[in-house]
């Protein structure tokens, strides 16, 4: 008896696409749920979850993050599709000197559709994707009035070009996002984007002190505790940045999370 | 970096729910703990996430 489902790799499954009846399906009800978002209440980051999250369900894909700028002009990982910490290194590296930072820089989408190929010029983030058991990668910047405010990365596990049609519908879906920015913007009558883009970065601040507090208390893993706070505030139908700043004042105790209803 | 300022945060948390204190405090200690023993807060975040450190412990 040898323990090998130890060695079984954690992958998504789904290697045959779905039909195409059900994709359009499923995008469309992407578009609805992202769309549904934007009523009264809205929050950015719930959005941009909603939006990884989407990707990597409808698009052959394996992962997804996405990436706004702060002040400083640098790309930082608001929302991803996994929160263990392998992916948001990638990502990272990625911004530093990768396919996510050509894209913002140039505007346009960058596809990768070999990432071993790209080695010398992106050394740091090829081996690091690779490592990981990436192979390819497609960037698409997310433009707002002609200004580029980040960048939606989709990540493959197979050599080769992220179909067409895959790179079309990332490209409608990130569109989405970024009116869903500038909406947000008008809500709030404020008058720069970068304000509306520092909100989401902060958020950033209070999810992941909640996710070091969950994983305290509960003795699991960054991602685990960040399951579990979306978990929470999908059944009590709250954003995922009341539940942190709840955690954060001590309104929502951290050790209460798993059994409230 | 963005990536260490993550870890920063996630310690803090870590620390707020070790010691039952704000997440202020809890980032004040993290700092204080990094400059009382020399090191980064970077270092010492990692080392709260890698549970290698537990300020109940150091109390």
């Amino acid at each position: 008896m040898t323990d090998n489902e130890t060695t079984t790799v954690e992958q998504h499954d789904e290697s045959s696409p779905v039909s195409d009846t059900s994709r359009e399906m499923l995008l469309s009800a992407a578009f609805v749920k992202l769309a549904d978002t934007l009523v009264d209440d809205f929050d950015i980051v719930d959005l941009l979850q909603t939006l990884v999250e989407e990707c990597k369900r409808i698009l052959n894909i394996e992962a997804a993050g996405l990436m706004l700028t702060n002040q400083n002009e640098q790309l930082e990982l608001v929302a991803s599709t996994s929160e263990q910490a392998d992916l948001v290194e990638i990502m990272q590296i990625n911004a530093g000197a990768g396919p996510c930072v050509d894209a913002y820089t140039s505007g346009d989408p960058i596809a990768v559709p070999d990432i071993a190929a790209e080695s010398t010029r992106w050394p740091a983030f090829s081996t690091a994707a690779l490592n990981q058991g990436f192979q390819s990668v497609y960037a698409t910047p997310m433009k707002l009035r002609g200004r580029v405010i980040g960048t939606l990365n989709l990540l493959g596990t197979t050599i080769g070009a992220v179909a067409e049609r895959d790179a079309s519908a990332a490209r409608a879906l990130a569109d989405a996002a970024t009116i869903a920015i500038l909406q947000e913007r008008l809500l709030r009558e404020t008058t720069i984007v970068t304000e509306q883009l520092n909100h989401a970065l902060e958020s950033r601040i209070f999810i992941e002190q909640a996710k070091g507090a969950l994983a305290q208390t509960y003795s699991v893993s960054m991602n685990e505790a960040f399951q579990l706070l979306r978990d929470y505030a999908r059944r009590n139908n709250l954003r995922l940045q009341v539940v942190a700043a709840g955690i954060a004042d001590r309104s929502i105790a951290a050790s209460e999370l798993t059994t409230l209803a | 970096m963005p990536e260490t300022r993550r870890e920063v945060q996630q310690a803090t948390g870590m620390i707020f729910a070790q010691l039952d204190v704000s997440a202020t405090d809890a980032f004040y200690r993290l700092r204080m703990h990094a400059f009382s023993t020399g090191r980064s807060i970077q270092s010492v975040a990692a080392g709260v996430i890698a549970r290698t450190l537990d300020f109940r412990e150091l109390e």
